[in-house]
C-alpha cells in the first residue's frame, strides 16, 4: 500500500510539471496553430540557462534562478516568432502548414547541436533547490520533486488566473478563438502570436529548470519530454487547458505505475515506450482532437 | 516552356552530365577514406531526394523516412543472415518489405494535415526504433548487427560504382516518373487536393503511390547501406538523422530531385571537410536549414541556380510576371479590374 | 444525359442541409439554383460532385448511381464544375492545368493529343497568350475562365457552375455569359448556382428555389419569380432582394 502511494504521489508530482510544459505547447497551438516541434529544446534550454546562472551567480537560490531561466528563453522565443513564425501569418510564406512543422523542427536541429557544441554531451546538473528528501507519512519523495511541483503548482495556478480574469487572457481567447474578429476589435494578432509564442516556451524553459536538479541537462535532453507533451495534447486535446493539465497528470500517473510495477527492466521499459507511442499512434488516427479538444482550425 | 519551370524541375543539362561524369570517374583520384566518405554521401543523397519527390513534389512531409530505410537495411541484414539467402534476395526483399510499410502508412495518413503526419510519422519511427532496440535477441540491438559485405574489396571500388549506380538508377526512375502525368497529377493534388479531386485526379491512389514507392527507394538504399558498412544499429534511424536528411534535401532544393541530391552531397563532403568544427557542423547547417527555410524557400542550390541561368530579357520579363502575379494575389478583388488588358489586346471587346 | 435526384438529403451533425430533395435534369437543361444563404445550393453542388456522401437519396446519371461516389469518379464520369472561390493550381501553368483533367480521363490518349485539346479550349477562351504562364500570376477573372477552361477540357455533359459571376468584373461577367451560352448551345446541360438574380434569370430555362434544404419551387423563371412562396423565402433574408 505504501509502495502504491508513493507512486501516486511521485506520479501526480511529476504529472503536474508536464502538465505545465504541455500546456505552454498547447497556447502556441491554440493561439499560432503551430505544433512546435523544438518545445523539448525549450526545456532543454531552461535547464541549461538555470544551470549557466546558478554558475555565475553562485550566491543566489537556486529556486530564484527558475522565473529568471524562464524569462531569458521566453526572449529567445520572441525573437524566433518574430523573425520566422510571424511571416507565417501575415500571408508571406507558401504552404504555411508545412513550413511551420519545418521551421521548428529546423529550430530543435539547430538548438540540440548548439547545445552539443557549447556544453558538450556530458550532463550537467544545477544545485540542488532542497537536499535530501520528504516524508509525508508513508510516502518518500525527494525535495527537489516535490519543490519543482509545487513551483508548477503556483505558476499553474497563475496562469488560470491571467487567461481567466486579465485582459491579456481575454485577448488571448479572443484570437485562439477568431482572429479576424479579434482583430476588428483592436487586438493585434501578431502580437498576441508572439506573447503566446514566449508564454509558451517560457512554460517549457521553466519545466526544464525545475527538472534540471533532478534529471541532469544533456543537449538532447528535451527529445522525451517533447514527445511526451506532444502525447499530453493529443490525449487531452489540442487547444484544451483543462485537456493538459489533466493528460498531464494522468501521463504522469501512468508513467509512474507503469515503471513501478513492471518488473523485468530495460524490456520493459522500451515496451513502456512503445506503449505509449502506439496509443499516440491511434488517437492520432481515430479521434484526433482527443478528449477535450476542438476541431482542428 | 518558361525558365523557371526548367530551373525548377529540369536540372540544366549541363550540371547534371558534368555531375555525372565526375562521380564515373572519382574514384581514379580519391583514397579509400574519401571514397567511403563519397559512398555515405550518395547514400544519403539517394534518401534526400526520395524524400524530396514524397515532401517537395508531393507535398506530404513524413518524418518516417529513415525507418522506411531501416527496414530495409534490417529485413536484409536478418535475411541473409538467418534464412541465407543470398545478398540480392536480401535487397529485394528489404526494398519491398519498405514497400509494404510504406503503403501502411501511406494508407493510414490520407488525411493528414502536416503537423499530424509529422507527429505520427515521427511516432511510428520511434515506435520501430524502441522495438528493435528492445528485440535484441534477434535484432542485436544497440551492439549491432552484423552484416554480410557485398564485396569484400580492400579498395571500396566496387561498393562505390554499386552505391552510385543505385544513385543514378533512382534518380532517372524518379524523374521519369515527375515528368509522366503522375507528376502532374502530384503537384495538382500538392497545390490543391479537392480541386484535384474535381478534375478527375484518383488523389488516394497517387497519394499512396508516391508514399509507396519512395519509401522502396528509401528501404533499398537501406539494404545497399547495410551491405557496405557491415553492421547496422538502430541508431541509423534516430530523429536527429531524419532532420539532417531533410535539412539536405531542404538546402539542396526540396522540389527539384537532383537539387537535393546534390544537395546531400555537398553537405555530407562539407560535414566531412569540417571536421574539426566537431559539433559546430552541424550548428551551421541546422541555422542553414532554418534560414533556407525562411528567406530561400526553393533550396540554396536552387536559388544559386536561378541567379546564374536567369540573365535573360525573357527571363527578366517572366520573373517580373510572376512577382506581379503575386502581388496580384495579395490584392484581391482590386485586380479583377486587370482583365481589361488581355482582352482588350485581342480584340475582344463588345 | 439524365440526372435524377432522388430524396437526397444530406446533414451536417444536427442540421438537415438538404432535405429529401428530388428533380430531374435531362438533355441540355441550363438550370439555375437559387435561394437564400444557407438554403443548401453549394450544398448540393457538392454533393452532386462527390465531395459530400448523402445521408440518403439517390443521385442517378444516367442510370447509375453516383451518390456515393468519389469526387474523381464523378469527374471521370462527364460531370464537370467550377468552384466559389476559383481554385486552380497555381503553381502550375495555365498549360498544365488544362492537362490535369485531360490526363486524369483518358491518359492512354497521350499528352500530344490532350495538348491539341488544351489549344483548342485556349482559343476558344482567348488565352492562348498565357499558355505557358503560370497560374497564379493570371488575374482573377482570368483564373476563372482557366478553371472554366479545366471544365471544357473533357467535354462533360453535365457543368455544375458555384457563383460563375461572383466578384466579377462586369465585362468578363458578360464574356462568361457568352461561353456559357455557346457551350449550352453545343448541348451541355448546366447547373449554375448564383446569387446574382439579373444574369440567372436571364440565362436560365428553369429556375429551382431552395430554402432550408427544401426545394420551393422549380419551373419557369417568369413563373417562379412571382411566387409567393418564394418572394416570402427572400423577404426573411437582409441582403437579398427578390427580382421585383
Amino acid at each position: 500500500m505504501d509502495y502504491f502511494l508513493t507512486l501516486l504521489v511521485t506520479g501526480l508530482v511529476m504529472g503536474i510539471i508536464y502538465a505545465l510544459m504541455a500546456l505552454g505547447l498547447t497556447l502556441i497551438f491554440s493561439i499560432l496553430n503551430v505544433i512546435n516541434f523544438a518545445h523539448g529544446e525549450f526545456y532543454m534550454l531552461g535547464g541549461y540557462a538555470a544551470y549557466l546562472l546558478l554558475e555565475i551567480f553562485t550566491g543566489i537560490h537556486p529556486l530564484l534562478m527558475v522565473p529568471v531561466a524562464g524569462i531569458l528563453v521566453a526572449v529567445l522565443g520572441v525573437l524566433f516568432e518574430m523573425v520566422f513564425l510571424r511571416p507565417m501569418h501575415e500571408e508571406q510564406i507558401a504552404r504555411p502548414a508545412e513550413y511551420a512543422v519545418l521551421v521548428t523542427f529546423g529550430l530543435s536541429f539547430f538548438l540540440q547541436n548548439l547545445a552539443l557544441a557549447l556544453f558538450g554531451p556530458y550532463p550537467h546538473a544545477p544545485r540542488s533547490f532542497f537536499e535530501g528528501s520528504l516524508r509525508l507519512g508513508p510516502v518518500i519523495v525527494s525535495a527537489d520533486r516535490v519543490t519543482a511541483s509545487i513551483l508548477s503548482l503556483v505558476l499553474l495556478g497563475l496562469l488560470l488566473l491571467v487567461i481567466n480574469k486579465t485582459w491579456l487572457g481575454k485577448a488571448l481567447r479572443a484570437v485562439s478563438q477568431d482572429k479576424q474578429a479579434a482583430a476588428v476589435v483592436g487586438i493585434n494578432p501578431h502580437i498576441m502570436n508572439t506573447v503566446a509564442f514566449a508564454m509558451g516556451v517560457g512554460l517549457a524553459a521553466v519545466a526544464g529548470a525545475l527538472l534540471a536538479p533532478v534529471f541532469s541537462i544533456t543537449p538532447d535532453v528535451g527529445a522525451v519530454p517533447a514527445i511526451r507533451s506532444y502525447i499530453i495534447i493529443v490525449l487531452g486535446g489540442m487547444g484544451s487547458i483543462p485537456g493538459s493539465i489533466l493528460g498531464g497528470l494522468v501521463i504522469g500517473l501512468v508513467e509512474s505505475f507503469g515503471a513501478g510495477y513492471f518488473p523485468d527492466p530495460s524490456r520493459a521499459l522500451n515496451y513502456k515506450t512503445v506503449f505509449g507511442l502506439v496509443i499516440f499512434a491511434l488517437v492520432l488516427l481515430f479521434r484526433p482532437r482527443g478528449f477535450f479538444g476542438r476541431k482542428e482550425a | 516552356m518558361n525558365q523557371i519551370t526548367d530551373s525548377l524541375r529540369r536540372p540544366p543539362v549541363l550540371i547534371t552530365l558534368a555531375a555525372a561524369v565526375i562521380a564515373l570517374i572519382l574514384p581514379l583520384f580519391l583514397q579509400t577514406y574519401w571514397l567511403h566518405v563519397i559512398i555515405i554521401a550518395y547514400f544519403y543523397a539517394i534518401l534526400a531526394s526520395s524524400w524530396a519527390l514524397l515532401a517537395g513534389y508531393g507535398g506530404q512531409f513524413s518524418f518516417g523516412h529513415m525507418a522506411f530505410m531501416a527496414i530495409g537495411a534490417y529485413t536484409s541484414g536478418l535475411l541473409t543472415l538467418h534464412l541465407d539467402i543470398p545478398i540480392v534476395g536480401g535487397i529485394i526483399l528489404g526494398t519491398l518489405a519498405a514497400g509494404v510499410a510504406g503503403l501502411a502508412i501511406g494508407a493510414l495518413t490520407l488525411r493528414f494535415k502536416a503537423a499530424y503526419l509529422a507527429l505520427f510519422t515521427i511516432a511510428f519511427s520511434e515506435i520501430l526504433r524502441t522495438l528493435i532496440r528492445a528485440e535484441a535477441q534477434i535484432t542485436r540491438g544497440d551492439r549491432g548487427l552484423r552484416v554480410e559485405p557485398l564485396f569484400n574489396s580492400l579498395t571500396r571500388i566496387p561498393e562505390y560504382y554499386v552505391m552510385l549506380a543505385v544513385l543514378f538508377a533512382s534518380l532517372i526512375f524518379m524523374y521519369w516518373l515527375v515528368q509522366s502525368r503522375v507528376g502532374l497529377f502530384l503537384r495538382a493534388v500538392r497545390e490543391d487536393e479537392e480541386a484535384a479531386a474535381a478534375r478527375g485526379v484518383d488523389v488516394v491512389r497517387y497519394k499512396i503511390l508516391t508514399f509507396v514507392l519512395t519509401s522502396m527507394i528509401a528501404g533499398l538504399a537501406g539494404t545497399i547501406f547495410a551491405h557496405y558498412i557491415t553492421i547496422i544499429t538502430p541508431n541509423i534511424m534516430v530523429i536527429p538523422q531524419m532532420g539532417l536528411v531533410i535539412a539536405m534535401a531542404i538546402i539542396g532544393g526540396v522540389e527539384s530531385l537532383v537539387a537535393a541530391a546534390i544537395g546531400a552531397v555537398i553537405v555530407q563532403i562539407a560535414l566531412e571537410l569540417l571536421r574539426e568544427f566537431g559539433a559546430w557542423r552541424l550548428v551551421i547547417f541546422g541555422a542553414l536549414l532554418v534560414l533556407t527555410l525562411r528567406f530561400a524557400r526553393d533550396g540554396l542550390l536552387i536559388m544559386i541556380f536561378q541567379r546564374l541561368f536567369r540573365t535573360g530579357p525573357r527571363a527578366e520579363l517572366r520573373q517580373s510576371a510572376e512577382e506581379e502575379g503575386i502581388r496580384a494575389d495579395q490584392e484581391g478583388e482590386d485586380e479583377l479590374t486587370e482583365m481589361e488588358a488581355p482582352l482588350t489586346s485581342t480584340g475582344q471587346e463588345s | 444525359m439524365e440526372l435524377q435526384i432522388r430524396d437526397l438529403t444530406k446533414r451536417f451533425g444536427g442540421i438537415v442541409a438538404l432535405n429529401k430533395i428530388s428533380f430531374t435534369l435531362s438533355g441540355n437543361e441550363l438550370v439555375g439554383l437559387i435561394g437564400p444563404n444557407g438554403s443548401g445550393k453549394t450544398t448540393l453542388v457538392n454533393t452532386i460532385g462527390g465531395i459530400h456522401d448523402p445521408e440518403g437519396g439517390q443521385i442517378l446519371l444516367n442510370g447509375t448511381n453516383i451518390a456515393q461516389m468519389r469526387p474523381h469518379q464523378v469527374a471521370q464520369r462527364g460531370i464537370g464544375r467550377t468552384f466559389q472561390v476559383t481554385r486552380a493550381f497555381r503553381r502550375m501553368t495555365v498549360l498544365e492545368n488544362l492537362l490535369v483533367p485531360g490526363m486524369a480521363l483518358a491518359p492512354e490518349r497521350g499528352r500530344r493529343a490532350w495538348e491539341v485539346r488544351a489549344r483548342e479550349v485556349l482559343d476558344f477562351l482567348t488565352m492562348s497568350h498565357l499558355r505557358d504562364d503560370y497560374a497564379r500570376s493570371l488575374s482573377g477573372g482570368q483564373q476563372k475562365l482557366l478553371e472554366l477552361g479545366q471544365v471544357m477540357m473533357t467535354d462533360p455533359d453535365l457543368i455544375l457552375l458555384d457563383e460563375p459571376f461572383a466578384g466579377v468584373h462586369p465585362r468578363l461577367m458578360e464574356t462568361i455569359f457568352d461561353y456559357i451560352k455557346t457551350l449550352h448551345q453545343d448541348g451541355k446541360a448546366f447547373i449554375i448556382v448564383s446569387h446574382d438574380m439579373d444574369s440567372i434569370f436571364t440565362l436560365s430555362e428553369r429556375l429551382v428555389v431552395l430554402s432550408y434544404g427544401d426545394i420551393i419551387a422549380d419551373g419557369d423563371p417568369e413563373v417562379v419569380k412571382h411566387d409567393d412562396v418564394v418572394i416570402e423565402a427572400y423577404l426573411g433574408e437582409e441582403e437579398e432582394e427578390p427580382v421585383a
